[in-house]
């Protein structure tokens, strides 16, 4: 009975939603003959300008780079105090968790509006959004496996009588060290991918170029883009997988 | 790992890292107070306008129907296409060619997505709620046949050899398996899906991204607090649930 009632109010959710935001595949099956044009436009690529405006595959690389670092930096000393096994202080990780909660809540291209509105269109707002998503995403992947650390690994520090610093610095460090650099290539993985969308909001890069050809309904240069970036993805998802299974292996 | 080689790679880090800093804005005086008063001043970041929360409340209301409606539909092809795709429900060339579509359909972000559908069906909800659905279906239709293949045969030969015909087998013994599994996944991906509505709108596609876009676009920044606040509690209510409910499940 109570399954059932569930179903039922899930399926009254979705009837009501569709009512309020009026879908219709009316409109899609009508719409099918612009979008068909939209892509056949969109062929066949034309590279011409590729290799004009590849400074800005690199910069988008770069800040994908950059910001990945930068958010590491700052995710190292929060997981630690976000983590029960390292930090003995309940409000100390109840307060870091909560506040790892609210920074992985603002999706990437949101903050990277919000940073173009408070810097300007330019890279620099970019590295700044994207700084702070990796930061969320490495933090807390790296406090769940700091958690899942063995208690009794430290021992022998403490048994020595080492310090809070040199239980991290020997005990923790050495242990958590290819998980963590495993997570910072996957964060860079995404920050590429998110590096190239946020230029669509005006974070530079190469996101800027697809909304100019956009705007100018450029759409052959557009996939052209689009094709070079699959490309570099691929090829750096291919590297950082490598790179990752040898660490998690190691 | 040694310590020789960790100094040399954050060298190296830093380094790039330094290769950004042309992206620095020039800060003077000026830009400084603008800056702190667009966060703490009267009209500032911090200090969110909450008298406009019936508009925000609509807005939210819209991305959460179309992250909904999204997820259903993409769940609804995805049960079907994840069983194509699986190795051991479905023949290899079928489930290569589907598998390969499926890879195919996920490199394309959904802001893009949104864009190309903007022009089919024209700007509003349900242009959100196609991105979303045909991006999900990429996603979830992978997870699904990972389910599928990793199911237990035993039920399956239990069905056989009481005489069961395919459709029993499907119905009595791999759907059972499949279901906990599947719910989970598309609670996992109503969670993502809730972020990513929330911004869609930034390009056309409605919901709270509409109300955001206009309030950044006027510099109405107390506006923009409530609509951040507005997003983080909607997001952090949905995780919270759909988080109850997948425990429950599996």
């Amino acid at each position: 009975m109570n399954k059932k009632m569930t179903i039922l109010f899930f399926v009254v959710l979705f009837l009501w939603a569709c009512y309020e935001t009026e879908v219709s595949f009316k409109s899609l099956i009508n719409g099918f003959s612009d979008v068909n044009f939209f892509i056949s436009e969109m062929f066949p690529p034309d590279f011409s300008e590729v290799s004009k405006v590849f400074p800005d595959f690199i910069t988008t690389l770069k800040m994908a780079f950059v910001s990945t670092f930068y958010g590491a930096f700052l995710a190292y000393p929060i997981a630690i105090f976000a983590a029960n096994t390292v930090t003995k202080n309940k409000f100390l990780n109840v307060f870091f968790r909560f506040f790892l909660n609210l920074v992985r809540t603002i999706p990437d291209l949101l903050l990277a509006a919000l940073c173009v509105a408070l810097f300007g269109a330019n890279p620099f707002a970019g590295i700044i959004a994207l700084s702070f998503f990796s930061f969320g995403i490495i933090s807390k992947l790296l406090y769940e496996s700091l958690e899942s650390l063995d208690e009794n690994s430290f021992d022998p520090i403490k048994a020595v009588g080492g310090s809070w610093l040199s239980k991290i610095k020997y005990g923790i460090a050495p242990a958590v060290l290819p998980q963590f650099l495993s997570y910072c290539l996957y964060v860079f993985e995404i920050n590429i991918r998110a590096a190239a969308i946020i230029g669509l909001v005006g974070a530079g890069g190469i996101g800027t170029w697809l909304n100019i050809n956009f705007d100018l309904g450029q759409y052959n240069k557009i996939s052209s883009l689009l094709l070079t970036l699959f490309l570099i993805v691929a090829i750096i998802d291919f590297i950082s997988a490598k790179i990752r299974k040898r660490l998690m292996g190691s | 790992m040694n310590n020789k080689k960790i100094l040399l790679s954050l060298f190296v880090f830093i380094l790039i890292g330094l290769t950004t800093n042309e992206y620095l804005p020039e800060t003077n005086k000026k830009g400084q107070e603008i800056f702190t008063k667009i966060l703490s001043g009267e009209n500032g970041l911090f200090n969110p306008d909450l008298s406009i929360y019936q508009n925000v409340a609509k807005g939210l209301l819209e991305s959460f129907q179309i992250a909904l409606i999204g997820t259903v539909f993409a769940g609804f092809f995805s049960l079907m296409l994840g069983i194509l795709a699986a190795e051991n429900t479905s023949p290899k060339p079928i489930s290569g060619f589907i598998k390969f579509t499926l890879n195919a359909i996920r490199t394309i972000p959904e802001i893009l997505l949104a864009i190309i559908f903007i022009v089919g069906v024209g700007p509003g909800a349900f242009a959100g709620i196609l991105a979303l659905g045909f991006h999900s279906t990429g996603t979830l239709s992978k997870l699904t046949a990972e389910v599928t293949e990793s199911i237990n045969k035993g039920p399956i030969e239990a069905v056989l050899a009481v005489g069961g015909s395919q459709i029993s087998v499907f119905r009595y013994s791999a759907l059972p398996q499949i279901m906990p599994e599947f719910v989970s996944i598309l609670l996992y991906r109503l969670e993502i899906n809730i972020r990513a509505a929330s911004v869609l709108g930034m390009v056309g596609a409605g919901g709270i991204g509409k109300t955001l876009f206009f309030a950044l676009m006027a510099r109405n920044w107390s506006h923009v607090g409530t609509i951040l606040i507005g997003i983080i509690i909607v997001v952090t209510l949905v995780d919270y649930i759909s988080g109850r409910i997948r425990s429950s499940l599996v």
